[in-house]
């Protein structure tokens, strides 16, 4: 195979794909974060290949990962605090086990 | 031609990672899978003529997201093993059915279009990105900059444990 | 033509791995005569000529152990973790400017390289310290990846102001852009800031409580024997000659002086920081976790940024009143 749009772009959706199976299979919270995190890089591997392949202006694919690099590093954060919250109240990170909408 | 093998196994070596990250049932190999998928991401944006995005790659999420997660799973997983759950088998094949649709309506539809072609030459600089991002993209900078400064203060707010003192 | 190339790596390859060996047995036997003299005493003077043998005879020592497997340890990761400690060490060579126009990859991100690889070595102390299944190993790896994490920013903060003096981050550039004086003057409080980011992200003293020999039986590397034990320890050591050979070359001029070739210039200046380094290590108490952490983000980022600011403020002040 080689390096032409079409590969990147085949690999960043395999990428979403399996982020996506995570992301609605998995049980564990911190799972799921983890498969949200390989989503967001599949993005940015898709605008990375399109700056290099379609776009004349070749800072403006990269400083789009640079915000998205930064926005998954605030999500992480609030996430992660969430998920000690729920730990805390109900000693464990079980998706099935936060069902209700109190507390 | 060489260029090429290796970007086959990079690319390989990243499915690989993300597969392991998704399918394991221990949640810290997980994340070790994440960092093995996420350094094959770096490695692609080296291909990619990005190097100074895949140093920021991995300097930020390898460095600290992914830490950041082993540091969750650290103080969240039990000391002791619970007894094992049973797989739930209708909701993996549900979501597996629902990724594998979301796979072939991407690949088809990017098949079908005509992407605009430039040429792939030009200035990857590290200045480039500088100057852009203060001048073109300043206020997305900001914004960011913004968002993040509200994501600690929410972060610490939310963890606090009560009593402590303010 | 290919191999040609493989030939070149091959013979890279291996010079950097004798060079580390040998780097490594001269710096132990240099910390134990140092720490000799400081502490009035003799240091190992038997063992061969001023009892440079000495660490050889250690080293023979070390490989003669068993190479124990803790019951309950994960196997895998168990292993793996000295090799990911280890490896990102041996491709920070890369990019040192060792003489004039001798860089073996003068990368376009330069030093930068190097401090994303040193990254990979802190999630390799998580996996030692977790994968051994034991209390004190955990609670010295965690330790170690805070401090680490948190001292890497004023690391990468000092050695913005050096960028902003040259524009570049090419190292090839860096280094001659001081001929006209050494970064060490006009930059001093980045030079401060960097030895001390340098020696907390080495896990080195007065930084050194993940290991700390006292407090937590031997920190992250409890349960290593042998081998294992001895990769860690080489680790440590290329991490400090790595983070004083960039000083060197950053601060102090890098292989520029009179009469000796570069690359001798460039061996003294590093091994003169190495050994200031060996040098805090024996003046200075240790520092507990906590004061370690406030030292980083209470002292040396907002330092840092003001040097950034400061800097930024005099170039622009030079282009408007020239």
């Amino acid at each position: 195979m080689s390096q032409s749009l079409q590969s990147y772009l085949v690999i960043s959706s395999a990428l979403f794909a399996i982020g996506v199976f995570g992301l609605l299979g998995r049980r564990n919270l911190v799972a799921v974060l983890i498969s949200l995190e390989l989503i967001l890089n599949s993005a940015s591997l898709n605008f990375l290949a399109f700056n290099k392949f379609s776009l004349p202006d070749k800072s403006l694919g990269q400083v789009f990962v640079i915000f998205i690099i930064a926005l998954a590093a605030a999500e992480v954060c609030v996430a992660l605090s969430l998920i000690l919250l729920l730990y805390r109240k109900k000693d464990s990170i079980n998706v099935e086990d936060a069902k209700e909408l109190r507390g | 031609m060489i260029a090429d093998i290796f970007f086959m196994g990079v690319a390989l070596l990243t499915l690989l990672g993300a597969l392991l990250a998704v399918s394991l049932k221990n949640v810290f190999y997980n994340a070790l899978s994440l960092i093995l998928s996420l350094f094959g991401v770096a490695c692609l944006f080296i291909f990619l003529n990005s190097e100074f995005l895949a140093i920021i790659e991995i300097i930020l999420y390898i460095g600290a997201i992914a830490i950041a997660i082993i540091f969750a799973i650290m103080l969240s997983s039990p000391m002791i093993q619970k007894k094992e759950e049973k797989p739930d088998v209708k909701k993996i094949a549900r979501s597996f059915i629902l990724a594998a649709l979301f796979f072939w309506g991407l690949l088809q539809t990017l098949r079908r279009t005509v992407w605009p072609a430039a040429n792939p030459e030009g200035d990857y600089s590290l200045g480039a990105i500088g100057k852009s991002l203060l001048s073109n993209q300043i206020l997305p900078f900001e914004t960011v900059s913004l968002v993040l400064l509200v994501a600690i203060i929410g972060a610490l707010m939310l963890a606090e444990k009560k009593g402590t003192a303010r | 033509m290919i191999f040609k190339e493989l030939i070149k790596i091959i013979i890279y390859g291996t010079l950097v791995v004798l060079f580390i060996s040998v780097n490594a047995l001269f710096l132990v036997w240099a910390e134990r005569r140092v720490s000799a003299r400081i502490q009035l005493r003799r240091g190992p003077i038997h063992v061969g000529w001023q009892g440079l043998l000495q660490t050889v005879a250690d080293a023979v020592k070390l490989i003669s152990k068993e190479l124990v497997l803790p019951k309950e340890a994960d196997r895998f990761l168990y292993i793996l973790a000295p090799m990911l400690v280890f490896a990102p060490l041996l491709s920070a060579f890369l990019v040192l400017p060792l003489a004039q126009n001798v860089v073996i990859r003068d990368l376009n991100i330069g030093f930068l390289f190097i401090f994303s690889l040193t990254n990979i070595t802190f999630i390799g102390i998580f996996i030692a310290g977790w994968s051994s299944n034991n209390k004190y190993a955990l609670l010295g790896s965690m330790r170690a990846v805070a401090q680490n994490i948190s001292y890497e920013i004023p690391l990468l903060l000092s050695t913005m102001g050096v960028v902003l003096l040259t524009g570049t981050l090419k190292m090839s550039e860096l280094v001659p852009a001081q001929a006209k004086g050494w970064f060490l003057f006009t930059q001093p409080v980045a030079f401060l800031i960097f030895l001390c980011s340098s020696l907390a992200e080495a896990n080195r003293a007065p930084f050194d409580i993940p290991e700390a020999e006292s407090e937590l039986v031997a920190g992250f590397h409890t349960e290593y024997s042998g081998m294992r034990f001895a990769l860690f320890f080489l680790g440590e050591y290329t991490a400090i000659f790595i983070s004083s050979a960039i000083a060197a070359a950053l601060f102090l001029g890098g292989w520029q002086g009179p009469l000796l070739p570069g690359l001798v210039w460039f061996l003294i200046k590093t091994y003169g920081i190495i050994f200031i380094v060996m040098w805090i290590r024996w003046t200075f108490p240790r520092l507990r976790s906590d004061q370690l952490m406030a030292l980083a983000w209470k002292v040396l980022i907002p330092l840092a940024m003001v040097n950034v600011f400061v800097t930024a403020l005099v170039l622009e002040l030079q282009k408007i009143l020239a």
